[in-house]
């Protein structure tokens, strides 16, 4: 699935790009506004501490 | 009640994921901070939370963090960049270092087991598998340095592998290869599996040219 797609399911906003590491690097050119910049952040922090915890990402879900 | 970095990881889940703060604490106090990524079924009671909770699973996946950070290695020479990454200040001593790796030879965790001697009397077969029960590894890749950088294996390095491979097949546990580096140069290495001392089988390759295998 697209990074957009999957983004807009988390956070319920719009982007740009699918280009994950612009998203992580620069959230404000790629959103409308800068409380949804604050949003991408917010998620890609809980991408970095996911990776901190090890969290196998191949492992099943759900 | 848990430290500061794990309740800020779960008031970004619950936010994220849209599920009450207490929740995702009571159940994380119950099974596990990594439960809330890979066991989380009984914690999400929508569709929308599960949908999220996928969506972001995927976008972890996908994620340039996961992909640096957990890299997958699939022969000796990727296995000796991700020793070098992480022996890198404990180079000028023999150290013995542990990666530990899923079913898809993804590195979920690596530890320190010995920093001084490679002895089997202090290299234990308990030490090297215990953190790999821990993390549920399918397979361990076991690494240590040769400060004088000779990497020739001595008859100790080669009686320590005969014994974490038995110990690995009697836990399940594949142990996947054995590397010795040269702390002098750090690139010349050598391969127990390239040797055939280990099975070769799965997904890690070895190369015939691979560096420092005739030393």
């Amino acid at each position: 699935m697209a990074v957009r797609k999957l983004i807009k399911t988390l956070l319920d906003i719009e982007v740009n790009t699918d280009d994950l590491d612009e998203l992580r690097s620069n959230p404000e050119a790629c959103v409308g506004s800068k409380a949804d910049a604050q949003k991408l952040r917010e998620l890609f922090l809980l991408i970095e501490m996911t990776a901190d915890k090890g969290v196998d990402p191949d492992a099943g879900v759900r | 009640m848990p430290a500061s970095d794990d309740l800020r990881y779960i008031q970004a889940y619950a936010k994220i994921i849209g599920v009450r703060e207490d929740i995702v604490l009571e159940y994380a106090q119950r099974k596990g901070m990594v439960a809330l990524m890979n066991n989380a079924s009984e914690l999400l009671t929508t569709p929308a939370q599960r949908e999220k909770h996928q969506a972001f699973l995927d976008l972890y996946r996908m994620s340039a963090a996961v992909n640096t950070r957990n890299q997958t290695i699939d022969s000796p020479e990727k296995a000796a960049d991700f020793f070098r990454s992480v022996m890198g200040e404990i180079f000028d001593k023999e150290a013995v270092v542990v990666a530990f790796l899923n079913t898809k030879n993804r590195v979920i965790g690596h530890e320190v087991v010995s920093v001084g001697s490679i002895d089997s009397s202090i290299v234990h077969p308990r030490e090297v598998f215990r953190n790999a029960i821990v993390n549920k590894a399918s397979a361990v890749i076991l690494c240590h340095n040769h400060p004088s950088g000779d990497v020739a294996p001595s008859q100790e390095d080669l009686h320590l592998t005969k014994r974490l491979k038995e110990a690995g097949d009697l836990l399940g546990i594949q142990v996947l290869d054995h590397l010795i580096i040269s702390g002098v140069n750090r690139e010349d290495i050598f391969s127990f599996k390239a040797r055939n001392v280990l099975e070769r089988r799965g997904r890690y390759r070895v190369r015939e040219n691979t560096r420092g295998l005739d030393r």
